[in-house]
This record gives C-alpha cells, sequence and structure tokens, in this order.
C-alpha cells in the first residue's frame, strides 16, 4: 500500500469514524464512504518547540513532547527520502527504468508523504520523508481539535487523526509499505531490482523504531489493547489477509500473481538445498496465516482449524498442476481471515493471554514445524514479542534463556543459507533451558 | 533736383518736407520720393523732372492707369509748368511757384478736398452709436445702487419683509463660497490671486502644494492626453462651494478611458465608462516567492480561474483554525479569537495600525527552547542572532543530551543479517543540522517561509503589505456596519497566502457608477487618486518632453 493508499485509506477511515462516532468498530466499515482528506502541512506544523519539537517535556503533559527530535535523529522513516538519493537508492531506480529515486513516484509513495499534490500545505516538503502526517493523517481537519488540549483521543480520531492505537488500522498502515505497496502490479520487480526484501511484525517493528512514544501505566490506561499479544496476533490477521489479497489481485506479468507472495526462498536457493517438506512448488508466504491458526486454536477457537484447513486446500490446489482452482480456495481463506479478524479484535489484551500463545508457538518450534525460513522468521518474532508481553515471562528471563533468543535471531538472520536445525534446537533450548544445551555460536 | 512736397497732416497742419533726387518718384511704395497711401496708387505710379530751363517740368507715367491732367484720364506723359495739378489715385497734385532753393515745390491734397486727418469708413462701436461709455456708465450707477446705495439704506430701514426675496444680497458680489480647505485664508484674496483679473497659474497652487504628486512618474502620460497644457485650476475650481476643489465629474477621466484605443500608448488599457457597467476587474499588487526561493519579489496579478488571489507574504498565518469557532488553545486556556484581536483600526479608520509580533503572536508563540539548563527565547526578526544562540547554547546541550542519553531504549531488535538493515543513527546531531532543524521545524518554520538557498537557513522577512491595490484607495470607516467576513472570507483560509480580498462583484453588490442609481452612487475619484507619481511633484510641471533625455546627451 503506497502512501498515497494511505491516505486515500485514511480518508475513508476518517469519514466511516466521522459516520460512526466510534473508532475501534468504525475501522471494519473502512472502504465505504468517502470524504476530503485533510492538507498535509508538513512536519514543521506539529515540530514547533511548544508542541511536539520541545527538548524537555512542558508542563502537564501526557507525552514526551519531543517526538519530532525522537524522529528526526534516530527514527529511519526521517531519512527514507534521502536513501532515495544513496547509491544503492539510485541503483534500484535505474535497473526498474525510473530516472532518479527521488523523483519517482514509485519510490516516493513510500520513501516520503506522497500526498496528493492539492493536499500539500506550505510546509509540506516531500524531503522530510516519511513524516508525521505519513501515518497521523493530513492535519489540516484534525490540528485544531488535537492543538486545543481538551479533546479526547477519539474526538481526534473523529476529526481525522489517523488511529495508529488500534492494532489492525495500524498494521494495516504500516503493511502498506511494509510488506506490499497496494497498487496491485508486482513487489516482486522491485526486490529483482535492488530492493531489500519486506518482512514485517506489528509489535516489534511498532517498539523498535525506536519508538517516539513511551508506554507507561498511563499509556497503557489510555491506550489499552494497542500493543503486545493482541497486537501481535492482529498484526499476523492483518499480515494474512494482505498476502492473501495480493495473490488474488496482484500481478506479475499477464498471468501471474505477484511473485512475492510466495516466499522468496523457495525459489531463490542454491540447487539441491531443497527445504524439508518442498514440494517442488513455490510456497506461498503462509507464515502469518499459520501463526493466526495458531494463536485461534490455541485461544479456544475453532476457527483456526478452519484456517489451517482452508490454506491446506489452497496448497493442494497450487500443488494440482494446470490447475486454477487456487483462486476459490483463496477467496474462501480470505473470507475467513476476515472472520478470524473480527474475533480476535473483539478480544480484549486479556482474552489473548501471551503466555499462552508463546508456548504454542515454542512447542511448534522446537517440534520442527517451522523449517523454513520464512515460518521461523516470523516466529522468532512472535517468541520475542510473547515473552515480553506476558508479565511473568517478561521477568523470569535468564542468561540461557537470552542467549537461546539470541541463536533465534542469528540463525533467523542468515536467510540465503538457513539452517533449520540450528534454528529447532535454539528453540528447544528456549523451551527448556535445563535440558538442551544451546548450540555453539560458530 | 530739391523737392519740396507739401502735404496736409491728419490734424489740418501743413508738413513740408524736402526730397532729394535726380527726378521726383512717386508711388505707394516706401522708396518712392513721395509715397502716397491708396490702392489705387501704383507701387510706382509717376515721375516727375525737369524739362529745360525754362521751369517746366516733364510727367511720365509708369503705372498703367496713367494720371488725369486736364480733364483727360491715363495721360501717359505731359509737360507741366507752376499752377498745374493732376491727379492720381485720388490725391490732387498741383505744382506750385518755385521757392529759392528748391526745384519743384508741389502740393498733395485728396481729390474730395477733405483732409487727411479723417479716414474714409469707420468699423468701431462709437460709429454705429454704440459707446461703450454709456452703458458703462449705466451699469456703474445701477450697481451703485444697487450695490451700496440699497444696502446701506437697507442698513438704515431694515430689509422690508415684502421685497426681501426681491432685493439683491451679499451674494451679488461673492463670486461663491471657498474650498473648507481653503477657508482660513479669509478675506485674503492675493493669497492665491496673485494679481487682479487674472486666472489663478499653477504657482499660486503650487507655493503651498509643492509636494503635490504629479499624475504619472511616466513622461509620455503627463505629457500627452490633456494634462500637458491644462492648469490645476482647469480641474479643480474653486469658489463652486465646501468640497468642490475635488472634481467629482467622470467624464474628466473617462473622456479618455472610456476609449483607450484612440490613445497612442495606451490602446491595451481596459476601458474605464462607469464602475457598474464598464470597469475592469481589480488587479492586487502581491508579493511572490522568488525564482531562487530566497525572498519575495513583487507581482501584479488577478484572481486565477477559482477566483482565488495569491499572495505569498512569508507568513504562513492560518485565519481558519485561529478564528475557529470553538476557540483555540492559548496559553492561559481556551480563547475566541475574533478580527479584531489582531486587526486594529488606525486613527482614521481607514485602514488598520501594522500587525506585531509583539503584540498579536508571541503570547502564545514564544520562539522558546527549552533544554535542562536553560530557556532560550529567540529574538524575533533577527535571523544573525539567532542562529548564534542556537549555535552556541542550544545546539551544545542538543548534543551533550544525545550523547549522554543513547536513543530511546527498545527491547526490540529486527532480524537482520542479510545486509539490509544498518544501525539507526546515533551520532550526536552538529550545530548545523540543529540550526535547520530550529529554522524549518521546531521555531520558525511554524509561521515562516525558509530560505535554504544560502549557507545558513534563513527567515523570509514576510511582506504584510497595507495595501495591495495602490492605484484605488479604500477606506473601512464608512463600511463598519458590514461585517468583516462580508468581503474578507477568513473562515475557510488555512494559509497565509491567501489573500482575501473582494473582487469588484463584491463591491458592486452596493457600488454603482455615476449612470444607475439603485445603489450608492461612485464616481472615479470616491476610489481613485490621480495624482500618483511616486517621484513627479506637481511643481516641477511640465514634464512634457518624451525625447529619451540619453539621445541629447553628449557622448
Amino acid at each position: 500500500m503506497s502512501l498515497l493508499s494511505i491516505a486515500a485509506f485514511s480518508r475513508r477511515a476518517h469519514s466511516g469514524l466521522r459516520r460512526m462516532g466510534v473508532a475501534t468498530v468504525a475501522l471494519l466499515m473502512l472502504p465505504l464512504a468517502l470524504a476530503g482528506e485533510g492538507i498535509h502541512l508538513g512536519v514543521s506544523t506539529c515540530a514547533n518547540s511548544t508542541c511536539h519539537g520541545s527538548k524537555t517535556p512542558l508542563p502537564g503533559a501526557l507525552v514526551e513532547q519531543n517526538e519530532f527530535l525522537v524522529w528526526s535523529q534516530f527514527d529511519k522513516h526521517a531519512k527514507s527520502f534521502n536513501a532515495l538519493k544513496g547509491e544503492r537508492g539510485q541503483k534500484i531506480a535505474a535497473n526498474l527504468g525510473l530516472g532518479p529515486a527521488e523523483q519517482a513516484g514509485a519510490c516516493l509513495s513510500c520513501h516520503a508523504d506522497q500526498a496528493p499534490a492539492s493536499l500539500r500545505g506550505k510546509g509540506f516538503s516531500l524531503a522530510d520523508g516519511v513524516g508525521c502526517e505519513a501515518c497521523h493523517g493530513g492535519a489540516s481537519n484534525w490540528l485544531g481539535v488535537h492543538a486545543s488540549g481538551v479533546n479526547s483521543h477519539a474526538e481526534n480520531v473523529a476529526a481525522g487523526l489517523y488511529p495508529t492505537d488500534d492494532p489492525t488500522a495500524r498494521a494495516k498502515l504500516c503493511l502498506g509499505c511494509h510488506l506490499f505497496k497496494d497498487d496491485g502490479g508486482s513487489q516482486h520487480r522491485y526486490y529483482a531490482a535492488g530492493h531489500p526484501r519486506l518482512r514485517f511484525e506489528l509489535d516489534t517493528y511498532t517498539e523498535e523504531r525506536p519508538g517516539h512514544h513511551r508506554i507507561d501505566a498511563d499509556y497503557r490506561k489510555r491506550k489499552p489493547g494497542s500493543y503486545g499479544s493482541r497486537a501481535w496476533v492482529l498484526g499476523q490477521v492483518a499480515a494474512s489477509r494482505k498476502i492473501v489479497d495480493r495473490l488474488l489481485s496482484g500481478k506479475d506479468g499477464a498471468l501471474w500473481p505477484d511473485y512475492a507472495v510466495f516466499a522468496c526462498f523457495g525459489c531463490h536457493r542454491r540447487f539441491g538445498d531443497g527445504e524439508p517438506g518442498s514440494s517442488g512448488l513455490p510456497p506461498l508466504q503462509d507464515a502469518p496465516i499459520r501463526l493466526s491458526a495458531l494463536a485461534l486454536s490455541t485461544l479456544g477457537s475453532a476457527s483456526g482449524a478452519k484456517l489451517d484447513n482452508a490454506l491446506d486446500t489452497l496448497n493442494q490446489a497450487f500443488a494440482a498442476a494446470g490447475s486454477s482452482g487456487w483462486r476459490p480456495a483463496a477467496i474462501k481463506l480470505a473470507a475467513q481471515l476476515a472472520a478470524a479478524e473480527k474475533e480476535l479484535r473483539a478480544r480484549s489484551e486479556q482474552a489473548t493471554d501471551a503466555g499462552l500463545l508463546y508456548q504454542a508457538v515454542l512447542g511448534r518450534a522446537a517440534n520442527g514445524q517451522f523449517a523454513r525460513h520464512h515460518l521461523a522468521e516470523q516466529a522468532t518474532y512472535a517468541l520475542a514479542t510473547l515473552r515480553l508481553a506476558d508479565p511473568a515471562l517478561a521477568t523470569a528471563g535468564s542468561e540461557a534463556n537470552d542467549q537461546a533468543m539470541d541463536e533465534l535471531f542469528a540463525t533467523a538472520g542468515m536467510a540465503a543459507t538457513f539452517e533449520p536445525a540450528r534454528w529447532q534446537q535454539a528453540a528447544r533450548s528456549l523451551a527448556s533451558p535445563g535440558q538442551a544445551s544451546p548450540p555453539s555460536q560458530q | 533736383m530739391r523737392t519740396l512736397i507739401r502735404q496736409q497732416a491728419s490734424d489740418g497742419t501743413w508738413k513740408e518736407s524736402p526730397v532729394e533726387g535726380s527726378r521726383l518718384t512717386i508711388g505707394r511704395a516706401t522708396q518712392q520720393g513721395l509715397q502716397l497711401p491708396g490702392l489705387m496708387v501704383a507701387l510706382q505710379h509717376a515721375e516727375l523732372q525737369l524739362a529745360g530751363a525754362d521751369g517746366r517740368y516733364r510727367l511720365t507715367a509708369k503705372a498703367l492707369t496713367g494720371v488725369e491732367f486736364v480733364g483727360r484720364t491715363n495721360v501717359r506723359e505731359a509737360l507741366l509748368k507752376a499752377g498745374d495739378e493732376f491727379t492720381l489715385g485720388g490725391h490732387q497734385l498741383r505744382i506750385e511757384p518755385p521757392r529759392p532753393g528748391f526745384d519743384l515745390v508741389i502740393t498733395v491734397t485728396l481729390v474730395s478736398g477733405q483732409s487727411l486727418a479723417r479716414a474714409p469708413a469707420r468699423l468701431d462701436l462709437d460709429s454705429g452709436g454704440l459707446s461703450k461709455r454709456r452703458p458703462a456708465l449705466y451699469l456703474v450707477a445701477l450697481l451703485l445702487l444697487f450695490g451700496l446705495l440699497v444696502p446701506l439704506v437697507m442698513i438704515a430701514v431694515g430689509r422690508p419683509a415684502p421685497l426681501r426675496s426681491l432685493l439683491p444680497t451679499d451674494a451679488a458680489w461673492a463670486s461663491g463660497p471657498v474650498t473648507a480647505g481653503h477657508a482660513h485664508f479669509g478675506h485674503q484674496c492675493q493669497t492665491c490671486h496673485e494679481s487682479a483679473f487674472q486666472s489663478i497659474g499653477d504657482s499660486s497652487c503650487t507655493a503651498c502644494h509643492a509636494e503635490v504628486k504629479h499624475h504619472s512618474d511616466r513622461a509620455e502620460i503627463v505629457g500627452l492626453h490633456g494634462f500637458k497644457d491644462r492648469r490645476c485650476a482647469d480641474c479643480h475650481q474653486e469658489h463652486r462651494g465646501a468640497s468642490a476643489l475635488i472634481p467629482q465629474n467622470p467624464a474628466l477621466c473617462t473622456g479618455c478611458h472610456a476609449r483607450p484605443e484612440t490613445l497612442a500608448g495606451f490602446e491595451q488599457m481596459p476601458a474605464v465608462r462607469d464602475f457598474k457597467r464598464e470597469h475592469p476587474p481589480f488587479r492586487y499588487t502581491v508579493s511572490a516567492l522568488a525564482a531562487d526561493g530566497s525572498g519575495l519579489v513583487d507581482a501584479r496579478i488577478g484572481a486565477d480561474a477559482a477566483g482565488h488571489l495569491q499572495d505569498v507574504s512569508g507568513s504562513l498565518f492560518p485565519h481558519d483554525s485561529h478564528l475557529a469557532v470553538e476557540g483555540m488553545q492559548g496559553p492561559n486556556g481556551k480563547e475566541k479569537l475574533v478580527c479584531a484581536s489582531c486587526h486594529v483600526p488606525d486613527t482614521a479608520k481607514a485602514g488598520f495600525l501594522p500587525l506585531d509580533f509583539q503584540k498579536h503572536c508571541q503570547r502564545c508563540h514564544e520562539l522558546k527552547l527549552v533544554t535542562p539548563e536553560r530557556t532560550l527565547e529567540l529574538p524575533h526578526g533577527q535571523n544573525e542572532a539567532s542562529r548564534f544562540l542556537v549555535e552556541h547554547f542550544y545546539a551544545p546541550a542538543v548534543r551533550q543530551q544525545a550523547a549522554s542519553s543513547p536513543p530511546p531504549d527498545s527491547t526490540r531488535r529486527r532480524i537482520g543479517a542479510d545486509g539490509a538493515e544498518t544501525p539507526p543513527a546515533t551520532e550526536p546531531p552538529d550545530a548545523k543540522t540543529v540550526v535547520s532543524e530550529v529554522f524549518e521545524y521546531q521555531v520558525c518554520g511554524k509561521c515562516h517561509l525558509i530560505d535554504n538557498s544560502g549557507e545558513h537557513p534563513r527567515v523570509i522577512p514576510p511582506k504584510l503589505r497595507q495595501t495591495w491595490m495602490p492605484s484605488a484607495r479604500f477606506v473601512h470607516a464608512p463600511h463598519t456596519a458590514v461585517p468583516c467576513a462580508d468581503c474578507h472570507q477568513v473562515s475557510e483560509s488555512h494559509t497565509g497566502s491567501d489573500l482575501n480580498l473582494p473582487n469588484i462583484d463584491t463591491c458592486r453588490q452596493c457600488h454603482v457608477g455615476s449612470h444607475d442609481s439603485e445603489g450608492v452612487q461612485s464616481t472615479c475619484v470616491s476610489c481613485h487618486n490621480l495624482h500618483l507619481a511616486k517621484d513627479q511633484l506637481m511643481s516641477a510641471r511640465p514634464v512634457a518632453d518624451t525625447t529619451p533625455p540619453a539621445a541629447a546627451e553628449p557622448p
């Protein structure tokens, strides 16, 4: 999803919110109404020293107020435009035949806040990269409501502020650049031209930037269910939906879906390195779907098994050579994912037990069921996220655990030369730190 | 031959004048010995000379008409002796007996016998019986009667009521009330009337109004089209009432401006006939960002297709959020701003006092930079000083804080061993970066356009104009009954580059020209001044020379 589409998406979201008046419910009603999105006023509008550009919090402030400084100094979003001007950016654009990357709409749609020309205010600059309004929405309609300091977050959202506190909305926003651009074209072409492979896990990526917000008790009280296990599982479902939607809509040439919906290392590997269980066909990038199904089953929902079955049906349809039967299977899977999302959104953070989910993922990991790289990668993120989200696990860390976690990350990081056995071994030592000795760090 | 000519003067006395020459030439021409007036006299009509020694003279006619002699006309030649007479072009010439010292004595009289003192025809009034003297005397008597005697009598006896309307008043003497502005001259007529019974010259006006601007700085305008040979008083007529000095008659302007196509060099000007019926849309002098982004330049624009006017004032002030009906967050809570919160009428209520940062903005926009050690308040309007403060007092604090506290800690990490990831920037920002952030984002760029074309970022000084229509004048005072928003639609304006001025249609909702009556009748000078020059003064008239001065200068 390009930022342009984010804008379009948020526009729909905003108007929906206005109509419904309730942010979280309205988010499911996204693609319907259309209303004017606000003008993007530019980073300088937010970064004033009396607003979000202060070195120290102002009296009575709920937030740090140094958000701009954190963004500009530490957040790579602030440097995304300049990345286009770098050697790699120029080379990718040249390979794609786009001319200078910093002028190419296909690049700017994610590397900058590519608001339409009519929605660019005086202080707006593409060179600011992914600035405040790229995610929080063009501010002209909600800035007054927000800056007045007397309105609630829900009122700000009703006026047009993008509800980034909602995990599903946040996931859709992020995935639009961090998994697939929403232009229906081929993401695979970007990879082929040299763009880094995109992967995403909502809760990790939300917190890792470093975040320009501080999650404290007050924050958790104001934004319940925004982070932790609930964010993780809703992020998995959103990514799943994104992948299946891409399978149904993306194009790589006239006939084929966007190759980027398949796991990269299903095809891109040395001869003879066949992944275990390989059918010889490109495997769908289905890690988020498997993990969503696992989460649902673990939480006692029958939807989990249904999801697994639907995914199996889709994979079998792929395997049936010459068949176009995969499409109905994919449509069915998409419908089940939508239902699963609705079901999971209804759960509170407490009803999405991080400890339970952690043990379930870890069980499968130790069991060798995440033997493909893309599965191991998402499972690694899942374990790290869920471990931190569970209060008991988060505080019960040991050196052995940390070592095992390091090993999981290191092994998952060696994408092209992924060793499933080594990763499984690390998972085992995490599951029972006393019994299995961690493998050597070579 | 010496000749004595005897002629009777207009007063009847005889004049005798001697003439030398071998002969006496007679004619109308000036070199003739005997010059005779009258169209019947040829330039060289005849000659007389001695014929032998016996006192006879030979007359030779030079003109075709000859002379009359002894009852015969057109005599070409004759021998004359003393006592003979001949006639020539209405003049009778008689040969007199010789006198000592003179060879010839000749007497000239008119044929009719009348004296030369009386002209043959009278064309003046007197000769028609219309002498001026008599009516003048009657008039003086009449004036004395009604202008002096009757008033004197009335002073003594009072004005009888039945006759009051018939009797003359002082108005009969006065030439009309003086303009309010000149009333303080009182009875010192010579202030303007330098010499009696002569029209007022421009010097009388410019003696006081030396600084009055000319109608244009352009010589080709001032030198042409009716400006050149006019006196001030031709347009600005005194003694016509308290405010008559400013001519209101639109015809004075539209006489030329309705037909610009007839004026050389002004063919492209839009025609103006009447404010309501024929007047071009307003044009505005605004600012635009220079091509290199380093400052603002003047531009002259009309409204675009959507009716929008853009004036890049350099200020980003959004009217809509400041005037939001629900109010705006101020330092002491929510406050509701209105137009008059910032736009304070000037003394004359014509326009508004200049906006002032300290008065109108600073209460909320403090320009503060807070560090753990100190609070810096940047000096408004001073690029260099502000940069100095940021470089020397704020940037070190930012660097120190960045160095002492690593980026906000995160317990998260990415899987990243395939070279795609780079570690987040942890290098503390240098002073230049901090200055740039303060100017562009944290402080200045909030309200101002920033010029990044130079070595350091710089606030482009905004140009908040007092007027955008320098050729017209608008006075707010008579319009106070109209709400501001009727003409200035600022509630939808979210950038300081919107020029929220009305167009001509807004004005026409109330104002009409002099040809209509269903509205406020407005003439050219209701809005326009004519003395528009910047440098050229009326006292320096004329600037009529349209030849380029460079051509006249020596190399």
